[in-house]
């Protein structure tokens, strides 16, 4: 991303974002309430275009690829929920390979290989005849990260991916996005408010604020003093050594 | 928040319970085909039907042939493809709106066709009425609800690349429908009362308006919108995790939704004009039949749907035949009473799962 900014019509959310996401790491995106976490993820998801600045996928300006291109290069995760009656938890994973598959989507016996891969990487193979529609919030979480595994995309965008789950199950979801970047070579952005938790289980973390973006390594941004100020309030106090907040 | 509700894993293939249910709605729909040809307002042997299907007159009642081939058949064939075209515009438009209460009427197009109606039979007022409707007259009501229906496709058409939210569209849909229907108020408060009995009269529905020479017409677009359909079983599926996902998964999502909203509006004016403004059928039917089948996706969805659809209207074609004393009920009357249960049972379906 070179010089982005995001926003809608002529309000800016973010500017001069400039940075680099690489291959095989997972970086967690932080920033506060309306810092514009979501309009950045949105943005290079190209659901909306950019105010400003150039987005580049493997050396490709964003904009010049087909929708069809897209969806092989990125794959999404999203915090809407939504409601469908009558759909498998298969089927569900089964639209990851829509854009692999033909005008009538029937799905080649790779493709049925690719969907019981993602099934089992993020464990959920004993859900898959299950309806969509009685999932728990978490595992309903799961099962959109393995439509994201089946759509077998290079880079997969994650809209915090740990809201609304349970402690464990966060600290489950991020081990798994691991695994999916160290040993499938996936760039993995997500967006949290789990600050902490990023902060231990990440690779790299990019801190977004109106003005761009700070990137660097938890223990970087820790040492340097980005995180302390970047969370600055009268009752919250960021210990350096702990890698952790504290409560006045 | 929603909790894991324990649920045993289906023993039996999904996949092979709705191609069972497939097979017979296919069959059911054949069946009531012929059952239609062979019952009727006006008693006539099932020999004797056979026979005049097959070729050969009845010398004692040569009024027979011509009822069976210049009006059952006719009818059977509408019944069959509206009944097709007013599901598969209610099915394609839950998907697009994600909304299970999106049908044809609501969008208003059935209200645009009503509105070109109500200003030929009633406006025009006296000169023409359908009782005394020549053949000009009645192409003239054809065209005019066709005309008002593609308008307010259009309307909506040209709004849904400005309205982003889909529910924005299905309320002014709503809106449209009431301004119409103001229009017409208007209109029928000064009209001659032999214009408004025809209006009423054509708002009631009718499978047997449409002729052998309208026929052509009549199956053409409403094949052509059915096939239209089939080519967007992939994109629909994909919009049913919203617009965001489908976009991800390569769904031009604009013109997609552009597609679809004209090739509902294409087959819902197409019923609406021939067979007048048919209700419930297009709400219900969806529902029914991912209620049988068990299934969401529209590879199978679609196919149990037109399916359903058919065999529903060509149900209540019979229906309306019933008094059997050469009246005929207007098939308005009948679609409702299949149609209000199933929406009754949605809604009380949807409330109770959201309590839970």
């Amino acid at each position: 991303m070179i010089n982005l900014s995001t926003g809608y019509g002529t309000h800016a959310v973010a500017r001069g974002i400039s940075c680099v996401l690489h291959q095989g790491e997972v970086v967690s995106l932080l920033g506060t309430n309306g810092a514009g976490k979501s309009t950045l993820l949105r943005t290079i998801a190209a659901f909306q275009p950019p105010l400003q600045g150039q987005i580049y996928i493997q050396g490709t300006p964003l904009d010049q690829l087909s929708a069809t291109q897209r969806s092989r290069l990125i794959g999404i995760v999203l915090t809407e929920r939504f409601r469908i009656q009558g759909i498998t938890v298969r089927d569900l994973v089964g639209m990851g390979r829509n854009p692999h598959t033909g005008f009538w989507g029937r799905k080649s016996p790779q493709d049925e290989q690719q969907v019981d891969e993602a099934l089992h990487l993020v464990g959920i193979t004993e859900l898959q005849h299950r309806h969509a529609d009685c999932l728990s919030d978490g595992e309903l979480q799961k099962v959109m990260i393995a439509k994201a595994l089946a759509q077998d995309t290079p880079l997969i965008l994650l809209d915090e991916p740990t809201a609304f789950l349970d402690f464990p199950s966060k600290v489950e979801t991020l081990h798994l996005l691991r695994r999916m970047a160290h040993q499938m070579h996936k760039s993995i952005l997500l967006s949290t408010h789990d600050v902490e938790l990023a902060l231990q289980m990440s690779d790299r973390i990019w801190l977004l604020s109106s003005t761009g973006i700070v990137a660097g390594t938890p223990s970087q941004l820790a040492h340097d003093g980005h995180l302390t100020h970047f969370f600055t309030s009268p009752h919250l106090k960021f210990n350096v050594e702990k890698s952790c907040f504290e409560i006045d | 928040m929603t909790s894991t509700t324990p649920q045993s894993t289906p023993t039996y293939s999904s996949c092979r319970h709705s191609a069972g249910w497939l097979c017979v709605l296919f069959i059911l729909t054949l069946a009531l085909c012929v059952a239609n040809l062979f019952w009727g307002s006006l008693r006539i042997p099932a020999s004797d039907v056979w026979n005049i299907l097959c070729g050969e007159s009845i010398p004692d009642h040569p009024s027979w042939s011509l009822i069976l081939l210049q009006n059952r058949l006719p009818q059977m064939l509408t019944a069959l493809l509206s009944g097709a075209a007013l599901s598969c515009s209610g099915l394609m438009l839950q998907t697009l709106f994600r909304n299970p209460l999106a049908g044809p009427s609501i969008l208003g197009i059935d209200a645009g066709a009503n509105l070109g109606v109500a200003l030929v039979m009633l406006f025009l007022g006296g000169s023409i009425s359908l009782g005394s409707l020549s053949m000009g007259g009645y192409s003239l009501v054809i065209v005019a609800a066709l005309i008002g229906a593609l308008g307010i496709m259009a309307l909506l058409l040209g709004l849904s690349s400005l309205l982003r939210d889909p529910l924005m569209l299905l309320i002014t849909g709503v809106i449209v429908s009431y301004v119409s229907g103001s229009l017409i108020s208007l209109l029928n408060f000064n009209a001659t009362s032999q214009g408004v009995r025809s209006f009423v009269l054509w708002g009631m529905g009718n499978l047997g308006g449409v002729t052998l020479q309208h026929l052509p017409l009549f199956g053409g677009l409403c094949i052509a919108g059915l096939l239209m359909a089939t080519l967007y079983i992939k994109p629909l599926d994909a919009l049913l995790l919203g617009d965001r996902y489908a976009a991800n998964l390569g769904v031009p999502i604009r013109r997609t939704r552009g597609s679809l909203l004209f090739c509902t509006g294409l087959l819902t004016a197409t019923t609406t004009a021939f067979c007048g403004p048919i209700s419930f059928l297009g709400l219900a039917v969806p529902h029914l039949t991912r209620l049988t089948l068990r299934s969401g996706t529209h590879r199978t969805l679609l196919p149990g749907t037109l399916l359903m659809g058919s065999s529903l209207m060509l149900l209540c074609n019979l229906i309306s035949v019933l008094p059997s004393d050469g009246n005929v009920i207007p098939i308005n009357v009948i679609t409702p009473l299949i149609g209000a249960p199933v929406i009754l049972y949605i809604l009380i379906h949807n409330s109770s799962s959201i309590r839970n």
